[in-house]
């Protein structure tokens, strides 16, 4: 029965990232970055309008341009657009600039038509309704308890409106592929974070065996939830390379991925909540909305992390003439977090308590949230904390906190592990790196389980013809893939075990590895070297493929957040001074990336908290800032100090954590600004004309 | 981008005369960082470029006989922020330009590119938008989102001056030497702007076959000077708001005060108002106020801006009592 070492010697350990050599010198591969021979170059005509109907489309004169190969169109005259960017047409050419300039040739015309730009627009009785479902999706009510009951018997009530905006991914690496075509062969490079399912989505729209498709994501630059599945752009470059005949690559172009290419939902919730006497909390209501442009929903939980024995929820998904919601890391969560924890913060008010107190009440009294609360506020200075609204100079300084939590059980996932007969390890996991660090977790346990170092197994991730790994979304990689990788070896181990027995003169069961030898147990001078143990195994080594043990993967898990913040009442203002944030995700692989991942989502949530929002002209849709210029993405000027404190569980077996550390930062700084200030800024992002509102000096 | 022609002019003469264009878009090329974004984008697609690189001698900072301050039109931002001579007698100057964009942006952007870019309205920015900057109807953002935009008026456009030069190039009073076919001439930075008024698209009194060579700047001895800007993030942003003020001063009374704003008009915005207000008082908490009061009272926000109203009166009141040396309250 596999199981993970008592005494670890590499896991939980600070191991440099294997490709690391390879970013910083600029020759790892991207999709971005493959240049085959004979290559041709993509260009894409996006909707230049929020709302309108292709009236003519005639691409004769682009296909006529100078190195045009190949022309894909998704549909002429009478076709409805229904976002900025929308995809019309694709041309494929010998260069970019060819392709550019056939576009600019495409002979198009529009009838526009009134675009839905703003979440209230569409829900107005007479709002041009988008799709023949209608504009608004009101989800069935949820609740639960007796509500008037609870509020009823509250001591205090607390009433807000809250809301935040959409936001998007920003992609360093925009979305696209690589598509070759040999006979009824296909290869795809993808910036993809389920190479699986890119192979499954070319197989069905294609009609292409999957023996004879080939997925490959060596390195991607970003997804963050956005980049699941079978894209639109993989789809549209396959197409245009059967046309041509030649590999074609298409990647969007800044303002195409900024208006395409997914983003987070907003959020808009009327939240009642009331605590009884003891800052229990009693009944909770909400009425809500949100966005997920044209085609996604907006869903998000409420009441988010604490306990409330009756509530009641009022939801609807609203439509609106914008580019479709994609899963954003911790999809809903961030929202719920914000709108939730900003009420926790006007009810403490209301209740006269230490906001840390009210949440401390409302989490169960033995879970890990509680250890987190007590020694995040030390960490960051809570009892300097002054009363909220108590401050009078230019200057104010705050105090907030939020707590998180997220399931990050792992998926399935298969791996193959060989020994060679000169000691080398090769391992193999039809997983893909997202530049998480995946590749050094499957060499951390690899290395651990066969008494080697990191760097002397040779990894093997992002191609589909590997051993098949889920999807990496839901924060599910690692406790798919490490569980995997330690299954496989210690079956491998296990043969060789059986192999040196008889030469060690010990049963295998007796055997065991130490840092580079193959040893009996209790009896150290009874050993092999790693390299003359792997001699003895011919020319065909040793090799196994398999399943994980389940067993080795865990699930949910919990941190916390702090947030110490400066806000200057003359300018509106917010900097972030420092931020604490404490997370557990079970057994840790290897712990710098793990606090990497902290450390990104920190900075996400700060980005989320302060800077950024897509902005939409009312008037014609379109959106004004895709670019990032005026899409305002933090900088290393805007971050704070990030203290990362991660508790290592290992009893806990592993647990994925890419998306808990997002989640609560936008709310432990809204919670620090009403510290600071004496009053709620209800609007994410906390720009200056946010604060300033809020303060009552516009 | 369309096909362009690159022209390498020997000499400013030869440079004014590949910028006649009768007609045909000619324009000149300095540090690139504005208009070949602007080409890529498709909001500008002239068809010759007229490389002002390869003029000598415009890359100079000397200060002459008179004690002027000459700034060659391709002296780059990043030289500007670090030229001794500047820092000591020209700080505001210097401040503004380390300021501006980013390392990557000050070592290649050029003093007259910083005077003469184009403004950053993201309705003047959309190529597929016919906004009254490129010669449309109407003001875009007017009536559409104008949270960055002007809170003072002047004209047609209500894009703010984001240059981070001539806000303080105002205050110190300096001009722009200019070639032109006819030889050369002087324009004040106070005037540079002025054409605004009556035609949103003429960013500058220049003719388009004008070229800046040299911004001179007047001796700031015995004047006190302080620049600051407002902006959200400390990383490269646009600032939501700019002042420099510089202060005459006898004996701690204000004998004669420069109020100038930048990014809140489409112009660098003179405050005579706020001058007034300062002449003749000491500079204190609330004479700073008054004054910072006063040249707000000309403000006019737009639907989405109102919150700039008093950022930058708060601005402004700062950075007088930086400029007189009394804290910034």
């Amino acid at each position: 029965m596999p199981s993970w070492p008592k005494e670890r010697r590499l896991l939980g350990t600070r191991v440099t990232r294997l490709e690391a050599p390879l970013k910083v010198a600029g020759r790892a591969k991207y999709a971005y970055d493959q240049n085959l021979p004979g290559m041709l170059q993509t260009a894409v005509l996006g909707s230049p309008h929020g709302r309108a109907r292709i009236t003519r489309l005639d691409l004769e004169a682009a296909r006529r341009m100078p190195g045009v190969k190949a022309v894909w169109t998704g549909g002429g005259p009478g076709r409805e657009l229904r976002h900025h960017g929308e995809m019309i047409a694709a041309i494929a050419a010998e260069t970019l600039d060819q392709a550019r300039d056939a576009v600019r040739k495409i002979d198009i015309a529009y009838e526009v038509l009134p675009a839905v730009v703003t979440e209230e627009d569409s829900m107005a009785p007479n709002a041009p309704q988008l799709v023949r479902e209608g504009n608004v999706n009101v989800r069935n009510n949820e609740g639960r308890g007796d509500v008037p009951q609870g509020f009823a018997a509250a001591k205090a009530v607390f009433e807000g409106t809250f809301r935040c905006r959409v936001v998007t991914h920003c992609c360093l690496e925009p979305h696209g592929a690589v598509a070759q075509w040999d006979g009824d062969r296909i290869t795809v490079w993808a910036t993809t974070q389920g190479i699986h399912d890119v192979k499954d989505g070319i197989a069905n729209v294609f009609k292409v065996s999957p023996a004879n498709i080939e997925v490959i994501c060596e390195h991607m630059g970003g997804g963050f939830g956005s980049k699941f599945g079978l894209e639109h752009e993989a789809v549209v470059a396959a197409s245009l390379a059967r046309d041509a005949g030649r590999p074609v690559k298409l990647m969007l172009e800044r303002e195409n991925e900024q208006t395409t290419a997914g983003c987070r939902p907003s959020a808009v919730a009327t939240i009642k909540i009331a605590a009884d006497e003891s800052g229990r909390l009693t009944a909770f209501d909400a009425t809500t909305y949100g966005t997920g442009g044209i085609g996604g929903g907006a869903g998000f939980g409420l009441p988010f992390m604490y306990r409330v024995p009756a509530f009641g929820r009022k939801h609807s998904d609203v439509r609106i003439n914008a580019g479709s919601a994609r899963a954003m890391r911790a999809p809903g969560h961030p929202e719920s977090s914000f709108l939730m924890e900003s009420a926790m913060e006007g009810l403490a008010v209301k209740l006269g308590l230490d906001p840390l107190d009210l949440r401390r009440r409302n989490l169960p009294a033995d879970s890990l949230w509680q250890k987190q609360l007590t020694l995040g506020a030390e960490r960051i200075g809570w009892p300097e904390r002054l009363p909220t609204g108590s401050q009078t100079g230019r200057l104010r300084v705050g105090y907030g906190c939020a707590v998180t939590g997220w399931w990050g059980g792992g998926h399935d996932s298969n791996a193959r592990v060989a020994i060679h007969n000169d000691g080398q390890v090769e391992v193999w996991c039809g997983t893909q790196d997202l530049g998480t660090g995946t590749r050094t977790a499957l060499a951390v346990v690899a290395a651990e389980t066969f008494g080697l170092q990191p760097h002397d197994v040779l990894i093997h991730v992002g191609r589909a013809s590997y051993p098949p790994s889920g999807s990496s979304g839901g924060s599910s990689t690692i406790g798919g893939v490490a569980p995997a990788v330690r299954t496989v070896s210690e079956t491998v181990l296990g043969q060789l075990f059986e192999r040196l027995a008889p030469a060690l003169d010990a049963a295998p069961a007796d055997l065991e590895v130490a840092p580079g030898v193959v040893r009996v147990k209790g009896k150290p001078d009874q050993s092999l070297s790693w390299k003359d143990a792997c001699a003895r195994l011919g020319a065909q080594g040793l090799s196994a493929e398999g399943a994980k043990d389940k067993s080795l993967a865990g699930g949910g898990c919990n941190g916390a957040q702090f947030a110490k913040v400066e806000v200057d009442v003359e300018t509106g203002i917010v900097r972030v001074r420092k931020m604490v944030a404490l997370q557990d995700c079970g057994l840790i692989v290897n712990l710098l990336t793990a606090e990497s991942q902290v450390y990104g989502g920190v900075v996400l949530g700060i980005g989320y908290a302060l800077y950024e929002e897509r902005v939409l002209d009312r008037d014609s849709g379109r959106m004004l800032n895709p670019n990032l210029e005026f899409y305002k993405l933090a900088g290393p000027g805007d971050m704070p100090e990030i203290e990362v404190i991660m508790q290592d569980l290992p009893e806990r077996q592993v647990i994925g954590l890419g998306e808990p550390p997002t989640i609560p930062t936008a709310s432990a700084i809204a919670g620090a600004v009403h510290n600071a200030l004496g009053v709620l800024v209800p609007s994410l992002p906390l720009t200056p004309a946010n604060v300033l509102a809020a303060l009552g000096e516009v | 981008m369309n096909a362009f022609e690159l022209a390498r002019p020997k000499s400013a003469a030869e440079a004014v005369q590949l910028l006649t264009g009768e007609g045909r878009q000619h324009m000149a090329l300095a540090g690139g960082q504005d208009i070949l974004a602007l080409m890529k984008d498709e909001v500008l697609q002239p068809v010759r470029l007229v490389n002002l690189k390869s003029l000598p001698g415009l890359n100079r900072i000397e200060v002459d006989r008179q004690g002027r301050l000459n700034l060659g039109a391709l002296v780059t931002l990043a030289q500007l922020e670090a030229a001794e001579p500047v820092r000591k007698a020209w700080s505001a100057l210097a401040e503004a330009a380390a300021e501006a964009g980013t390392p990557q942006i000050r070592n290649l952007g050029t003093v007259g590119g910083n005077l003469c870019q184009k403004p950053r309205c993201w309705y003047y920015r959309a190529a597929p938008l016919h906004c009254a900057r490129k010669g449309g109807d109407a003001c875009l953002a007017t009536t559409g989102d104008n949270r960055y935009h002007s809170i003072f008026a002047f004209g047609g456009c209500v894009a703010p001056s984001y240059s981070a030069l001539a806000t303080p190039l105002t205050a110190y009073q300096a001009a722009v030497e200019v070639q032109g076919p006819g030889g050369t001439r002087q324009v004040k930075l106070a005037d540079l702007y002025r054409s605004l008024e009556q035609d949103p698209t003429a960013d500058t009194v220049l003719k388009p076959n004008e070229i800046i060579t040299r911004v001179v700047v007047p001796p700031a001895r015995g004047l006190r000077v302080a620049h600051r800007e407002v902006r959200q993030m400390a990383s490269h942003d646009w600032p939501l708001a700019m002042a420099t003020v510089a202060l005459d001063t006898n004996g701690g009374t204000v004998r004669q005060a420069r109020v100038v704003l930048g990014a809140v008009a489409p112009i660098p915005w003179i405050s005579a108002p706020a001058a007034a207000a300062l002449k003749g008082k000491p500079v204190t908490g609330e004479t700073a106020r008054q004054a910072a009061e006063a040249a707000l009272k000309e403000a006019t926000p737009l639907s989405e801006n109102g919150y700039k109203v008093r950022l930058t009166a708060n601005l402004l009141r700062r950075t007088i009592l930086a400029a007189a040396g009394v804290g910034e309250g």
